[in-house]
């Protein structure tokens, strides 16, 4: 029972004085009031001539305040008057401490609220946590533990020790490999252990801690970690009000820790995909760079080429030379995949294609199939090569690809698989003339694969009247219909 | 003035006792702790003992803890005397108000017992 002092009971201004001054009055006796050590408080002693003077103890509780002193009987009543109310104000005071103790928890409880929200930092929000838990709840010893995201192994993110001594067996208790903490996190429920010497788990371990409370770090139905308290002194015990206290401290500090976990996902998947970005665009530049020193000067043909990927970096690729004899060999493909894998397949088909000595279509095709065979890699590439001499002839073959369209006409192929897929594949050649105003045009199939808003494929109908005008006008028409693959081009024709 | 007093004023009786334990470890400093059940007895107090100190209630009977403050503050001339003002409310009209009357600061109810002794203890000059 918090402390009352018989001094402060009969202050000069307490409601008290006034009944001790009336019962004075009521008693005309001579009375005195004395404290514990003998200090007159009220009054004086009582003369001997007043007669066989007693003593009547004031109490409160267990606590002697101090005595009544008089020759008057009747002052055992004042004695009991006064120690009824001397026990009302020690209930009163016990009842405020409790308050003030209720309105500390609250204030802290909101100042740690406030402090997690402001926190993004694992290790800050520990200390912020552990810091206010142990301003709430006594403890020698305290840590928090948090399972890393990646590996789910239990890391300390914030501890303290005031123990006096080393208390290393402690640290075990309060470390990642305390039982106790593994119980918690298993079971996701707090727990207190006012007896670690007799606790089974640890029985006969000497440990130095006398109790132990700890909590689990719960955010729904996730428990990221746990906090724990711990008490070396003698007589320390933890009650179902810290349990309480160091649950809300827990699902507040989960809550925070989840949300620190989830922005540092955040930040680190911007930064994975911002170097992404600079990836491709590093590619890009490459690929147009590879592109554009694939196509070579070729005297007495026109050559129109259109290359519009879809993204930063394409799957299509052409490829124009001039040929020992004044012919031109013309090469286009289409490489399946997307993004960076496609994009460096391209540049290893443009590197072959660089070192090929054949000029041959077919040959062309079956040495281009077994080196990206011999690759191992996975996907296909469906590619149509072209060689047409000054005079007009010309011949083809087609791995899988889009048919080259010979002024608005398409020219069909044997059939066969894109490249890739098994080695030694034959490419059958197919041969033709063109005239001085005939055209032959190579596309990619963004051109018939463009879709509209409404869903609808550009599609092959509309694709051989569509071969008839320039690149650029076969790739403007595909681009605005709606594009949705890379868009190649090559429109070859004779120059005399 | 005396400059180690303290005067508390709340009609709840039950609320001057909270504040009052919460202030009294300032005694062990010579700070004398008073007490006033409402706004007429507050200014009472005040021109008589002169605290350098007042934790204000604001709704109170016969006169509110606006009133007192004013009174202290513009009327009186004690400037000087610090006046927390605490409300069970936490409306910015009211707090509009208790800057407009004076008021040093503005504390709600539950107050915190640590913020309530920090404050006392900056203010009398007092070590924490």
């Amino acid at each position: 029972m918090p402390g009352v002092s018989l001094r402060a009971l009969i202050s000069q201004k307490s409601a008290s004085m006034q009944v001790v001054r009336a019962l004075c009055g009521w008693l005309a006796a001579e009375v005195c009031i004395v404290d514990p050590s003998g200090k007159v408080l009220v009054g004086e002693p009582p003369s001997e001539a007043s007669g066989r003077v007693a003593r009547y103890a004031i109490v409160a509780g267990e606590s002697e305040l101090g005595s009544v002193i008089c020759a008057d009987e009747r002052c055992a009543v004042f004695a009991k008057l006064l120690s009824h109310l001397a026990e009302r104000e020690s209930e009163q005071r016990a009842l405020a401490s409790e308050t003030l103790t209720l309105y500390r928890e609250i204030h802290l409880i909101e100042q740690l609220s406030e402090e997690l929200a402001a926190l993004l930092n694992i290790s800050a929000i520990s200390e912020s946590a552990l810091a206010q838990a142990k301003r709430l709840i006594p403890g020698t010893h305290g840590a928090v533990l948090v399972k890393e995201s990646t590996d789910g192994q239990l890391q300390v993110t914030a501890a303290f020790n005031d123990a006096a001594g080393d208390f290393d067996q402690a640290r075990l208790l309060l470390g990642p490999d305390s039982p106790f903490v593994a119980a918690v996190l298993e079971r996701s429920i707090a727990e207190i252990v006012n007896d670690c010497a007799l606790d089974p788990r640890i029985f006969g371990y000497k440990n130095g801690l006398n109790a132990m409370i700890l909590a689990p770090l719960r955010t729904g139905r996730n428990t990221v970690g746990v906090i724990a308290l711990a008490n070396a002194n003698g007589s320390a015990a933890y009650s179902a009000a810290n349990l309480k206290l160091l649950n809300t401290i827990g699902l507040q500090t989960g809550t925070a820790i989840r949300n620190a976990m989830l922005c540092a996902e955040m930040v680190d998947s911007a930064a994975a995909r911002a170097a992404y970005t600079a990836e491709l665009k590093a590619a890009s530049s490459v690929q147009q760079m590879l592109l554009q020193s694939a196509s070579r000067p070729t005297p007495g043909f026109h050559v129109d080429s259109i290359y519009l990927p879809a993204s930063e970096v394409g799957g299509d690729f052409f490829f124009v030379q001039p040929g020992p004899d004044g012919s031109l060999l013309a090469i286009i493909g289409d490489v399946s995949g997307k993004g960076l894998t496609a994009a460096m397949r391209v540049s290893m088909i443009l590197g072959v294609l660089r070192r090929e000595t054949s000029d041959d279509p077919a040959e062309i095709l079956f040495n281009l199939n077994n080196a990206l065979v011999a690759q191992g890699q996975l996907g296909f590439t469906t590619a149509c090569s072209v060689r047409i001499c000054p005079t007009g002839e010309f011949i083809f073959a087609n791995a899988g690809h889009i048919s080259p369209y010979l002024s608005g006409v398409e020219m069909i192929a044997n059939s066969a698989l894109p490249l890739g897929i098994i080695p030694d594949q034959i490419y059958q050649p197919v041969k033709g003339a063109m005239r001085a105003d005939d055209r032959i045009v190579l596309l990619s199939d963004g051109v018939p694969e463009a879709r509209s808003h409404s869903n609808e494929l550009f599609g092959f109908d509309r694709l051989a009247d569509l071969t008839r005008l320039s690149a650029q006008e076969i790739a403007d028409a595909a681009q605005s219909y709606g594009q949705e693959d890379d868009i190649t081009v090559l429109a070859l024709r004779l120059a005399g | 003035m005396n400059a180690m007093k303290i005067l508390i004023v709340d009609d709840e009786p039950h609320l001057r006792t909270l504040i009052q334990q919460a202030l009294e470890e300032l005694e062990d400093d010579g700070v004398e702790l008073l007490t006033a059940t409402n706004g007429e007895e507050a200014l009472e107090t005040i021109r008589a003992e002169q605290p350098k100190m007042v934790f204000l209630d604001v709704m109170m009977p016969k006169k509110n803890g606006f009133d007192v403050c004013h009174a202290v503050k513009r009327e009186l001339g004690m400037d000087h005397i610090y006046i927390v003002l605490l409300t069970a409310k936490g409306q910015e009209f009211d707090r509009q108000r208790g800057n407009e009357v004076g008021a040093d600061i503005y504390m709600t109810k539950p107050f915190d017992p640590d913020a309530l002794v920090a404050k006392a203890r900056s203010v009398l000059g007092l070590q924490n």
